[in-house]
């Protein structure tokens, strides 16, 4: 079956940056994928490539097309959020959802307006009257109406508190996505999402540090905390990273199994945002 | 996996039996135009407004005397050509206002989106920049010239109707104006023009929209600053003047060709023009056949591709 993205060789550059160095990698249907990486590191190059909104080299399927040539086609089964699309001062909420239900076939208005329901926006204010963190609700719930087979998120709770990033997050996981989803999803804040993903992928300096699903995590990675006497054993079998935690060295392993490591410590799967660090810096200490 | 990607899209088509023709589109897109650019129909409206508060107050203001006048030395052409000419009179301020209203609106729409940065949500739907474009493109150059002859036919009619009813009542029967006949010609000529000046400045219009396309910043200086610069520097440079002929044939010699001054209803002396026998089929004939004319139009479709190329193209978000 057709996955959902297929990049190979993927490259983009702009002058003598290269955004995006040849990374390849698949998203297969059904799954919450994220892409995390530090500023600049490619992340938003790659989503732009994906939503045929800029030129790239190699080779890029989404959902089966062409993003560069056959935009029109993808824009009917992909909704997409970027992180600086902003909406327009001048727009009154009742407008946005009269404008997307004319233009698209796949938008249902009381969705929309069910999620509008559960905050404080009201239908006839203009975009430029509300907060910041109400705009990013609006966009949100206008997007989130879209029945799409692919979703992208670049930044979507950027400019909400953690009580409205948790209900979104939520509404995400239990109102919107089904087996027959797939979304793309990048953020800062990995510790509040981490539960959500069934796939992550780190780009680092155009690169591909990592690309696992979330169960080939726990299999291939393990942590281990041990006290600063027990430190130097440990470090003999070949952490790829370590750093100290409240008197005590927690150590991230690849290819060693917990009871291999269980008699030195504590062991545990590593959270996506420890491995996140043990992989950006680790790498950087090599 | 493959069967449920496939099934997933056909409960999903079921809204599109709502009817997502390019039509429907179309429309959709054009309101949004207005409803960010609510210029586009608010200063017409505004503008027939004062007109008709200003005819009213110079009627009840001046008291002309009704019994003293005689129409009845005027010929019935005459009478034909003024009753025109009035509706010309009222016509024309309104569609100076929206060639102006439409100017700076086609300067705008392609820019404005780029700059508060909304592009990106315009794309995130399934709405193909040709078809964006062409929308744009429908206002300025249908929408709202065939509005603002609505308008206009409306705001001549109001006044019709409020001087009928003020020689009646004020004692000048023999001073009523209508003209059944004569007002559906000189609406018919008028729709016509209207139509005739679309198609002429169409691509001026095109070139507009590929600067607002295109500019950095300040597409209103872009869009000015070419045509009246590079005119200026062929004459310093070569003592030649064929850049600025351009610029003028391009600007008014669909007036000439109709037999029209420079323009229609401002121009000294021209008024009786616009209603008279000589702005008749033979003028409209000639106007519509110009070559230069449908050749502008290919000119205008050219740039709307470059314009809708630009916006699909360009990536500077």
């Amino acid at each position: 079956m057709t996955a959902v993205v297929e990049a190979r060789g993927l490259a983009k550059s702009y002058g003598a940056t290269r955004a995006l160095d040849g990374v390849s990698f698949t998203v297969e249907p059904g799954r919450i994928v994220g892409l995390i990486g530090p500023n600049g590191a490619g992340k938003t190059s790659a989503l732009k490539a994906i939503l045929g909104l800029t030129s790239f080299e190699g080779e890029l399927k989404v959902l089966g097309l062409d993003p560069r040539w056959q935009r029109n086609e993808l824009m009917r089964e992909v909704c997409f959020m970027a992180d600086v699309a902003v909406l327009p001062r001048w727009l009154r909420v009742a407008q946005a959802l009269e404008f997307v239900a004319g233009v698209h076939p796949r938008f249902d208005r009381s969705v929309a307006a069910g999620f509008l329901g559960k905050t404080d926006i009201r239908m006839d204010s203009r975009v430029g009257q509300l907060s910041k963190g109400m705009v990013t609700q609006l966009h949100l719930a206008l997007i989130l109406a879209i029945d799409a087979r692919f979703l992208v998120l670049d930044e979507p709770t950027l400019g909400l508190d953690l009580l409205y990033r948790r209900q979104f997050y939520d509404t995400l996981l239990n109102d919107y996505f089904d087996k027959e989803r797939t979304i793309l999803l990048t953020t800062h804040q990995v510790e509040e999402v981490e539960q959500l993903f069934t796939d992550v992928i780190f780009i680092k300096h155009g690169q591909i540090a990592l690309n696992a699903t979330v169960e080939e995590l726990g299999r291939r990675y393990v942590q281990l905390t041990v006290s600063a006497d027990a430190a130097p054993r440990a470090r003999e079998l070949g952490p790829f990273y370590e750093r100290e935690v409240f008197g005590r060295v927690a150590m991230f392993f690849e290819g060693r199994t917990p009871a291999e490591l269980a008699p030195l410590g504590d062991t545990r799967t590593p959270s996506i945002a420890d491995l996140f660090v043990a992989r950006m810096q680790g790498a950087r200490k090599v | 996996m493959s069967t449920t990607l496939e099934t997933a899209g056909a409960p999903a088509l079921a809204p599109a039996a709502r009817g997502f023709g390019l039509a429907n589109t179309l429309v959709m897109l054009g309101r949004r135009e207005l409803w960010e650019h609510r210029g586009l129909w608010l200063a017409p409206l505004v503008v027939a407004g004062i007109l008709m508060a200003a005819c009213i107050a110079a009627i009840l203001y001046t008291h002309p005397d009704l019994h003293a006048a005689d129409l009845s030395w005027f010929t019935a052409e005459q009478r034909a050509a003024a009753f025109a000419g009035a509706n010309w009179s009222l016509a024309s301020p309104l569609y100076l206002v929206a060639f102006m209203v439409v100017f700076f609106y086609l300067c705008d729409c392609l820019y404005a989106e780029r700059k508060d940065r909304s592009i990106l949500f315009w794309k995130s739907l399934p709405v193909s920049d040709g078809l964006t474009v062409a929308a744009k493109f429908l206002v300025a150059a249908l929408a709202i010239p065939l509005g603002v002859y609505v308008l206009a036919a409306v705001t001549d009619l109001l006044f019709v109707c409020f001087w009928n009813l003020f020689v009646t009542l004020g004692g000048g029967p023999q001073l009523r104006m209508w003209d059944g006949a004569a007002w559906v010609g000189a609406e018919w000529r008028q729709l016509l023009v209207v139509i005739l000046a679309s198609l002429w400045y169409a691509p001026i219009y095109a070139y507009l929209m590929l600067v607002s396309a295109w500019a950095r910043r300040s597409p209103l200086l872009w869009a000015t600053l070419p045509p009246t610069i590079a005119p200026l520097i062929e004459w310093l440079s070569f003592r030649t003047h064929y850049l600025w002929d351009f610029v003028r044939y391009r600007s008014f010699e669909i007036w000439r060709i109709l037999g029209l001054g420079p323009m229609p209803g401002f121009a000294h002396g021209h008024h009786r023009d616009v209603a008279s026998a000589e702005f008749g089929s033979g003028h409209f004939a000639a106007a519509f056949s110009n070559i230069d004319l449908w050749l502008g139009v290919l000119a205008a479709v050219a740039l709307l591709y470059a314009a809708a190329r630009i916006r699909r193209f360009r990536d500077d978000t």
